[in-house]
């Protein structure tokens, strides 16, 4: 029942894009930054606006009636204030940028984790903000967040990502009640921007096939305290392969890094899967490809396109995970 | 979805419970206690729920409170209709409502309601400190919907260090300051109700004041009692205290406990009053709600207010009890004879005595009329004795069943009730036509507003005595007790009874009252009349209602567009200066040369500006220079340092163009 009102909601909405797109802002991505400003923010009352607008209306007769002065003058009082939030609330979206999208690739099934940097260049502080996206607006909860007067603040938020493949960020809803809650005072963002999904990683997928006869095994049982053998720690590095107890003796933290085994590599083949469907061999690829990363065994993708490697670290991992992604929905 | 909900804060349950208690707070001075203690231990136990966590009130608890108000309620006051009850049943469920308050939308319910209940606290008080005290009540409210909007995690988590409620109070407040104006536009311009659209049954009895019975100790509240009765303003000149006798009910009948007043008809207007009418003084009198439906006038009245009926006493009775702040004019004769001729039936009630009460005086009163014979001389004799042995004292020893005997051989100490109803025996034993007459004395003369203000404390008692040929004549006992009761007003006479401060607190609010006054006449006197003829120093003599909605929404609108100009100017004027001083420049150049393309940046324009050749050599190499300082400042670093932002904006400001020859 309620999937139904939501999708003859949605259909409604499509249909009023083509028709008013102006009104709607289901307008088309957007390059960043997007700006707030007044032609693209929107105000209603909101549910508790109206009903208090009603109690409003009771007091303001009954204080007619009674001929009571002070009493009139106190409802005038409230309902001037009411009145008036509606500005105080265009005021906290107005000029408010979205200026960056910093996203974090995942494997299919996992949340996708974005970094949305807000900032605004207005003296006032923002407070009350929220943040809702539609990709995952039935599933989390509104994100709050407050902009100090000419600040930077990063929201961190996550996608359902169910399939991998370019996953568009979709559209952004900031709204605020602020600052009581009387108006919905809200605007799209609608970025032009996606996220690369990584295949889905096969659950509990067969050893690393074993290339030349190769033990890569081996390599699994390293010395951590070889201090040769550590360097410091770059965004994207897996956290299993941190050195806490080196890490700990330095500002920063320390990433295990293994000789390459260069004579030793492994061929992760498409063509050597036979009997599995297109999406399961995907998946059983990208399984592969981390789990020779965490070996710290070089490797090579064989797919019926293209052939990487061998070779080993996270631009080869993200190019492989990248291919297998990208591999059409049926390619066979 | 609600059992979901997220629990209020302590804080915000702080708000909450702060603003509700604020709106059942404006109610305590007219709710009964039993009453007052439920509903302040309803806000106690919902606090104390709070702090505890969620321990819900079961069903059976629920309805157990409702019962238990309902029961209450029936008991005080018979009824759960009308303003007293209604106000008391409010309280009641927005204490209750505290109660189950657990999620944010219980929160808001709370909140509408306690505006509404605040409200209808000014129903019952219209002073101005009173409004005053609900708009903090008001300022509450907005704080605890401030605070009901969610914060981000990081900054509601701490609990080490509680974020002042300061700046929740401020904001409120400067959001009460903002609205002001548009608030007083819709007060000026919102049309009054000719006549209400319900009337509720008024409680009779509610509010302190002069009543229509004397009996021992019902005038002792009165005295004590520093509230105003009414305020006068008088056309001409202040007449002399001593004649300031504010004429209310007169009593003629004495059961031997009670005083009471008799319905003694109309009063004919008489030739010997329309004669000394010539002297009349006239003055307008705005008197306070009394819930009673005298109205009090200078001794005697002959011009009255309309919807009043002058009684052949000289009283002035209105058709309604006097329920709101209620303004009349009149005027009076301060030199009069009334009641010229007594007619038998007046006569026989003014010389009635009860049987069997105050034996001692009756036999004085009979043996002065043996002694004297001259009516004259015994109220001499009467005056004389209250003068050499009597006290005038607030707070009398108690007297017995025979009041007046116990009084006149006993105590004698007393103020004016005891004398008053002391002498009027004496007179009607001596067989000399006699009565009661209350209301007030004196009163305290504003020299800035130029107005008297009467209080409830300078009520009072005295006596008229019939004399052939002269008619009523007014003898005031207590003066011959003591006089600076009458010269210098109730607190000259009791001085050194009351605590110190007393009388200097008293001056103090005599001076103050000049605002009371204010309000009074700007405020809450501002009715449908006074609306309409809003618009009289422009020479419009008569608003109506329909142009009052006009001028309701032009005014407001006018408001609303300032308003917006504010939120969208302010906007701009706040753009980031290293973006304001480019876009300047860029204006400049596309006066001159060409615009900037919307997809071009600096450099591209910088390029495309020095291809152009329009510009004289050096003017070309300033806006050079000044386009790759943009650059720089713009790109170079993410905050670019401000002095040098000032210095990129003086030179754009300096900046003149100047053409090739």
């Amino acid at each position: 029942m309620r999937t139904a009102f939501a999708n003859g909601w949605s259909t409604l909405q499509g249909l009023a894009e083509r028709r008013l797109p102006a009104l709607t802002r289901l307008k088309s991505a957007e390059t960043l930054p997007i700006l707030l400003h007044r032609r693209r923010i929107y105000v209603v009352p909101s549910r508790f606006g109206l009903i208090y607008s009603a109690m409003l209306l009771v007091m303001l007769i009954g204080s007619l009636n009674y001929a009571n002065n002070p009493a009139l003058l106190l409802t005038c009082l409230l309902g001037a204030a009411a009145y008036l939030s509606v500005f105080s609330g265009f005021r906290t979206l107005n000029r408010v940028e979205l200026r960056s999208i910093k996203i974090q690739s995942c494997h299919a099934g996992d949340p996708l984790h974005l970094s949305l940097s807000f900032g605004t260049a207005a003296a006032v502080p923002k407070h009350g903000l929220r943040l809702r996206m539609e990709a995952a607006a039935t599933t989390k909860p509104d994100l709050v967040f407050e902009l100090a007067s000419s600040d930077v603040q990063t929201v961190e938020a996550s996608l359902p990502a169910p399939r991998r493949g370019w996953l568009p960020v979709g559209r952004v809803r900031l709204w605020t009640e602020h600052p009581y809650g009387l108006f919905h005072v809200w605007s799209w963002l609608h970025p032009d921007q996606s996220a690369l999904v990584y295949p889905r990683i096969e659950p509990d997928a067969p050893p690393l096939p074993q290339g030349d006869g190769a033990a890569s095994a081996q390599t699994a049982a390293r010395d951590e305290d070889e201090f040769g053998l550590l360097r410091e720690y770059r965004a994207g590095d897996p956290r299993r392969l941190i050195a806490w107890k080196a890490s700990a003796r330095q500002d920063h933290l320390l990433i295990k890094q293994f000789e390459s085994r260069r004579g030793h590599e492994i061929v992760l083949a498409w063509s050597r899967l036979d009997g599995l469907d297109a999406e399961a061999r995907i998946s059983r690829l990208a399984a592969w490809v981390e789990r020779a990363e965490i070996a710290q065994t070089p490797y090579c993708l064989e797919l019926p396109q293209t052939r990487l490697g061998p070779a080993l670290g996270p631009a080869h991992r993200h190019a492989c995970l990248r291919e297998l992604a990208l591999l059409p929905q049926h390619a066979a | 979805m609600s059992a979901a909900a997220p629990a209020l804060t302590s804080r915000q349950f702080a708000f909450i419970g702060a603003a509700v208690l604020a709106a059942v707070l404006a109610h305590a001075p007219h709710l009964p206690l039993v009453i007052m203690v439920l509903v302040l231990a309803l806000v106690a136990a919902s606090w104390l729920r709070h702090r505890r966590g969620d321990i819900a009130l079961p069903g059976w608890g629920k309805l157990a409170l409702i019962a238990v108000f309902a029961l209450v309620l029936v008991a005080q006051y018979r009824s759960v209709i009308g303003r007293e009850p209604g106000s008391a049943l409010a309280c009641a469920m927005l204490a209750s409502k505290l109660l189950e308050t657990r999620t944010r939308r219980d929160a808001l319910a709370a909140i509408c309601f306690a505006s509404f209940t605040l409200m209808s606290a000014l129903l019952f008080d219209t002073s101005l400190a009173f409004t005053l005290a609900t708009f903090g009540g008001v300022m509450l409210l907005l704080a605890a919907m401030r605070e009901l909007e969610p914060r981000p995690a990081a900054t509601a988590t701490p609990a080490s260090s509680p974020r002042p409620y300061w700046p929740a109070l401020r904001a409120s407040m400067i959001s009460l300051a903002v609205a002001a104006p548009l608030a007083l536009c819709g007060f000026l311009f919102i049309p009054r109700l000719d006549s209400p659209l319900w009337r509720t049954p008024v409680d009779a009895g509610a509010r302190t004041g002069i009543s229509d019975t004397m009996s021992p100790g019902s005038v002792q509240n009165l005295l004590l009692d520093d509230s105003a009765a009414f305020r006068v303003g008088f056309d001409a000149a202040l007449p002399s205290r001593v004649q300031l006798y504010w004429r209310g009910p007169v009593l003629t009948d004495f059961d031997g406990t009670t005083w009471r007043r008799r319905e003694s008809g109309i009063a004919r207007p008489e030739a010997g009053e329309s004669a000394a009418g010539s002297g009349a003084i006239g003055y307008e009198v705005t008197l306070e709600a009394s819930d009673k439906p005298w109205l009090f006038a200078l001794d005697v009245p002959v011009d009255i207010p309309a919807e009043t009926l002058r009684g052949r006493d000289m009283s002035l009775v209105r058709r309604r009890p006097v329920t709101e702040l209620l303004r009349y004019r009149a005027r009076s004769v301060l030199d009069y004879r009334i009641d010229q001729s007594l007619p038998p039936g007046l006569r026989r009630a003014t010389l009635a005595l009860p049987d069997g009460f105050n034996p001692r005086s009756v036999e004085q009163g009979r043996a002065w009329r043996n002694e004297l014979r001259d009516d004259d001389a015994i109220v001499r004799a009467a005056l004389e004795l209250f003068h050499n042995a009597f006290f005038y004292t607030l707070s009398p020893p108690p007297l017995g069943r025979d009041s007046v005997d116990d009084f006149l051989f006993g105590t004698k100490r007393g103020f004016c009730e005891h004398y008053a109803a002391a002498f009027v025996v004496l007179m009607r034993a001596a067989g000399i036509p006699a009565r009661v007459v209350t209301g007030y004395q004196g009163g305290y003369f504003n020299q800035v507003g130029n107005y008297l203000l009467v209080r409830q404390s300078d009520a009072h008692a005295w006596a008229e005595v019939w004399r052939a040929g002269h008619g009523w004549v007014r003898i005031d006992p207590t003066a011959a007790v003591s006089p600076q009761r009458v010269e210098l007003g109730a607190q000259a006479a009791t001085l050194g009874e009351r605590a110190w401060y007393r009388g200097w607190l008293l001056a103090a609010r005599n001076q103050v009252d000049l605002i009371n006054r204010g309000w009074n006449s700007l405020v809450v006197q501002f009715d449908a009349q006074r609306q309409q003829s809003l618009l009289q120093p422009f020479g419009i003599d008569r608003i109506e209602p329909d142009t009052l909605l006009w001028l309701l929404i032009g005014a407001s609108s006018l408001m609303l567009g300032l308003a917006t100009l504010w939120a969208m100017r302010a906007a701009r004027r706040h753009a980031a200066p290293l973006d304001a001083a480019y876009d300047a420049l860029c204006r400049k150049l596309a006066r001159i040369t060409t615009a900037r393309d919307a997809s071009e940046g600096p450099r591209d324009y910088a390029r495309r500006l020095g291809a152009t050749r329009v510009l004289s050599e050096r003017c070309a190499n300033e806006i050079q220079r000044l386009l790759a300082a943009y650059v720089g400042l713009r790109y170079a670093s993410a905050f670019a340092p401000s002095a040098a932002v000032e210095e990129f904006t003086r030179s754009v400001r300096r900046l003149r163009l100047q053409t090739r020859n």
